[in-house]
């Protein structure tokens, strides 16, 4: 038995610190929500819980039904055949992954309200409004997730073991069903988990579509918006009740999904390196081309450019013309106190947050090799399936000063004393570390392990092999990890418009209060200034990783 | 049944990989598509089976017409059977699945289904074999459910891309008699790519000589080793000394060296390519004098390499204790000068 050293320790700390802040509050906010027998049940037996619970179900399965239906053929185009256009449009589905939904669904707002939309204008007539379109925003949002995870699936099937089953004589739809989608089923079924998480777990989209309109929809994470609002102790009670339901389902999905996957999972015995023989599509190519094409221009370009003319326009009931067109209140948006004032909070705490994801998230990285180290690593991931939602009510009712239930009070008097932007960014670490440790986990898988040994054999001592052959090797993931946290802290909506006091904006939380309450067009402005962001940051990330790859 | 290519070209982008093949294949024959890697022999099998199309000339698989450009019959249409590089074993299925795939694709009822896929595993001797999954096996192993499944259909012609490649050696020897053994038992046409020649001479009726997308030669595995049609094909197939000079005098001269050709060798004067297999090389004390660049004792044998202007030139022979042996040209074949 090896003696606890420093980084033995250092691992436990970390749990420790993981249980306190991420996984523990989690755990006591849905305890007290099912313990509370009373309130859970009068939750379970009220009409509006239920209609949540059964709208949550609704856009979310849609949601991930519209993915997976889209999404899979696309990556089979993209990477089993010769479709035109294939790098551009892995660049125009990657960079969904990173634009918040909020934005799209603004812009299938401005696209399709069934009074005002531009579409509608123009004389079509789809209601964006309720659970279809809900549905609809998720999943195509969610689109990229199921794209990426069968892409690198593909990419690990020989094209022979297709090719095989023509040689039996299987026509190519056939062989397409009976060689290889047996085998890319486990990554179908993990991106349409992915998808089903988030878009249970949404609540920008479903509150702007299913809440702001004439017959309010609520799912699960809006009407626990709508009882904290309300407060008082009951209707936080409500609310953990809610938590717990919206948890146990995102806890079944994960559950369902590990059954699911696991039947369907094979090894592969391929030794050789994987023959990829693009398939021809012959005369098929022009047209399945331009089907793809006219995908990315209905699900990126349309709502982002609506978005676009309607910050344009200044308001968006206007007719368009050119003529209209101006930016002249763009620098009134932009530069006004509130909006600088959020943005300059939102930068802040978003490379805050990604800075310490990056730090712990080599911590796990580093003591991996330990048991409490994996404990550790355990503890990062698991917040990262939980809602956001419930991560923020959870950090709330564990630490808030003024809606506490069970924190040590010495620990929420020196939280709720240093602000709550620290909340918030505790929230942002809690639920964001997964990426760090996976990135950092999986970089120095990759490493070969003789490198270490070789700077240590040439005089290096641990801690200097570490430094000066590991993490060198580990700044494109590290680079990775930090802006992707970013992009995600600064568009971050959901658990901010929990935790965010009113008067202390972030950027999220300001998109969605001009959006929903005050000003749509500025509103848009300001989500052009946000995509901007997004696309630069995107642009670095593949900037940075280029090279360290080679 | 036959296949016949008449000349045959594939481009992938700007490069062409098959230039102008053809190819006559007779029923029940067996031919080796034998050359270096990268000379064209898998694309060339590939648009046999359908799996690539033609970018002209025309092929036939018996009387039909599959491909010239404008036809194409589909690969699953085609009813070949086809043993692949990488073995292509589905991996989700068990071994008696994978047999059977081909049979229920033709619509097979299920006991006819049964008869004929345990005859097929009793063909390769996998009968114990027929409920393990594919990772349970080994390479050897893999290969026969590969061969039972391209089988099972009793195709009438069935390629094969490099089947013993990823075996090693003694295996690759086994099977390769073993599939000796199942010509005698099945007679189907066979076009079995390879690039090792002891397959190729060991197997096949007729080899054809493959070199940058064209065939060089095709011919008996004796005419080709005896008697290759190009420098290239001897030293592929025979691993032959090329020697770039002229003749002079009933002599060639090389790299400043002058050899003398062997005795009833007519040879007018010129420049030429002088191809020599390593074992019509004589070493001893007679001949031209060449430094000794190293002398390798094989057993049955001893490889002599001499240093000849910067390359070597190899010769084989009895085990000799000389300090500096000479070699002499026993047998050569002259061929015009090669760019
Ligand atoms: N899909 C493809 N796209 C582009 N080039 C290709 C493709 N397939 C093959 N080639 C090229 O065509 C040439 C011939 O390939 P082919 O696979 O027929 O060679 P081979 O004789 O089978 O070689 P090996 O012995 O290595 O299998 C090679 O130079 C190869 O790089
Ligand atoms: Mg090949």
């Amino acid at each position: 038995m090896r003696r606890p050293d420093a980084t033995t320790w250092t691992a436990w700390g970390l749990a420790a610190l993981l249980l306190a802040f991420a996984v523990g509050p989690v755990i006591a906010l849905i305890s007290r929500g099912v313990l509370d027998t009373e309130v859970l049940g009068g939750e379970l037996r009220s009409a509006g819980a239920m209609a949540a619970v059964g709208a949550t179900l609704r856009t979310a399965l849609g949601a991930t039904f519209i993915a997976v239906l889209l999404g899979v053929p696309v990556a089979f185009l993209l990477e089993r055949t010769n479709i035109a256009g294939r790098r551009l449009f892995g660049l125009a589905f990657t960079s969904l992954i990173a634009l918040p939904p909020f934005i799209l669904g603004m812009g299938w707002i401005q696209l399709a309200s069934p009074s005002a939309g531009y579409l509608n204008r123009l004389g079509g007539w789809i209601d964006i409004y309720g659970a279809p379109g809900i549905a609809f925003v998720n999943g195509t949002s969610g689109l990229p997730l199921v794209i990426l995870a069968v892409q690198a699936a593909l990419a690990r099937v020989d094209t022979s073991l297709e090719e095989a089953a023509r040689m039996s004589g299987a026509g190519p739809l056939r062989a397409i069903r009976d060689a290889t989608l047996p085998l890319v089923l486990p990554a179908i079924v993990s991106g349409a988990l992915l998808v089903f998480l988030s878009a249970s777990a949404a609540f920008g989209v479903p509150y702007m579509l299913g809440v702001a309109t004439a017959t309010p929809m609520h799912v699960l994470t809006t009407r626990i918006y709508t009882h904290l609002l309300k407060g008082g102790a009951s209707a936080l009670a409500e609310a953990s009740a809610a938590s717990a339901i919206l948890l146990v389902i995102a806890m079944a999905a994960l559950a369902g999904s590990a059954v699911a996957g696991r039947r369907g999972h094979v090894r592969l015995t391929a030794g050789k390196g994987v023959v990829v023989q693009r398939l021809d599509l012959g005369a098929y190519r022009w047209p399945l081309t331009l089907a793809v094409a006219a995908l990315v221009v209905v699900i990126v370009v349309m709502p982002l450019a609506a978005v676009v003319v309607t910050s344009l326009l200044g308001n968006a009931s206007l007719p368009i013309a050119l003529e209209s067109l101006t930016t002249s209140h763009w620098h009134d948006v932009l530069w006004n106190h509130r909006t600088v004032g959020a943005a300059a909070r939102s930068f802040g705490l978003a490379s805050a947050a990604a800075g310490a994801v990056c730090v712990l998230g080599l911590a796990i990285g580093i003591t991996r090799s330990r048991f409490s180290g994996r404990v550790a690593e355990q503890l990062a991931l698991w917040p990262y399936a939980v809602p956001g939602t419930v991560v923020a009510m959870a950090l709330l009712t564990a630490y808030s000063m003024d809606v506490r239930f069970i924190a040590a009070d010495r620990i929420a008097i020196v939280l709720s004393l240093a602000n709550s932007s620290s909340m918030v960014m505790l929230a942002y670490v809690a639920k964001y570390l997964a990426i760090g440790s996976r990135n950092v986990v999986d970089g120095m898988r990759q490493l070969d392990p003789t490198l270490a040994e070789a700077a240590r054999l040439c005089g290096a001592s641990p801690r200097r092999a570490f430094v000066d052959v590991v993490l060198p090797r580990l700044r494109g993931p590290l680079a990775a990890t930090f802006v992707l946290t970013f992009l995600l802290c600064v568009t971050e909506l959901t658990m901010s418009v929990l935790i965010a006091p009113p008067g202390r904006d972030l950027l999220g939380t300001l998109l969605f209060d001009l959006q929903s309450y005050a000003d749509p067009a500025s509103a848009s402005v300001l989500a052009c200034a946000v995509v901007v962001v997004v696309v630069a940051g995107l642009a670095l990330t593949s900037f940075a990783s280029g090279p360290s790859k080679a | 049944m036959s296949v016949r290519a008449q000349n045959l070209r594939k481009s992938y982008g700007k490069t062409q990989v098959v230039r102008d093949l053809s190819l006559d294949i007779a029923p029940g024959e067996m031919v080796a598509l034998l050359g270096p890697s990268g000379c064209g022999k898998t694309t060339t099998l590939r648009m046999i089976a359908g799996l690539n199309r033609l970018d002209g000339g025309t092929l036939y698989i018996g009387d039909r017409l599959v491909d010239d450009g404008r036809t194409f019959i589909a690969p699953e249409k085609r009813a070949l059977g086809m043993v692949f590089q990488s073995y292509a074993i589905w991996p989700h299925k068990s071994v008696a699945e994978n047999v059977a795939y081909p049979l229920e694709r033709k619509g097979l009822a299920k006991p006819a289904v049964e008869t004929s896929v345990l005859r097929a595993l009793d063909l390769v001797r996998l009968t114990a074999m027929r409920d393990r999954m594919p990772h349970q096996l080994s390479g050897g192993q893999l290969q026969r459910v590969a061969l039972a499944r391209a089988l099972v259909r009793e195709p009438e012609v069935l390629l094969l891309d490099e089947p013993l490649s990823n075996l090693d050696a003694a295996l690759r020897e086994e099977l390769r008699a073993e599939i000796a053994a199942l010509r005698s038992r099945v007679r189907t046409t066979m076009v079995y790519v390879t690039h090792d020649q002891s397959e190729a001479l060991a197997l096949a009726n007729r080899i054809a000589v493959m070199n940058l997308g064209v065939i060089e030669q095709l011919a008996s595995p004796q005419a080709v080793y005896d008697d290759p049609a190009t420098p290239f094909v001897a030293s592929f197939v025979g691993g032959a000394n090329i020697l770039r000079g002229f003749v002079e005098a009933g002599h060639f001269v090389s790299h400043e060296t002058r050899f003398a050709l062997p005795a009833g060798m007519t040879a007018k004067g010129g420049p030429g390519t002088l191809v020599v297999r390593a074992e019509d090389l004589e070493v001893g004390m007679l001949g031209t004098p060449l430094p000794l660049a190293a002398r390798l004792f094989l057993g049955h044998a001893t490889e002599y390499r001499f240093a000849l202007g910067g390359t070597s030139l190899r010769a084989m022979g009895p085990h000799l204790p000389l300090a500096e042996p000479r070699v002499a040209i026993k047998r050569a074949k002259l061929f015009a000068p090669t760019v």
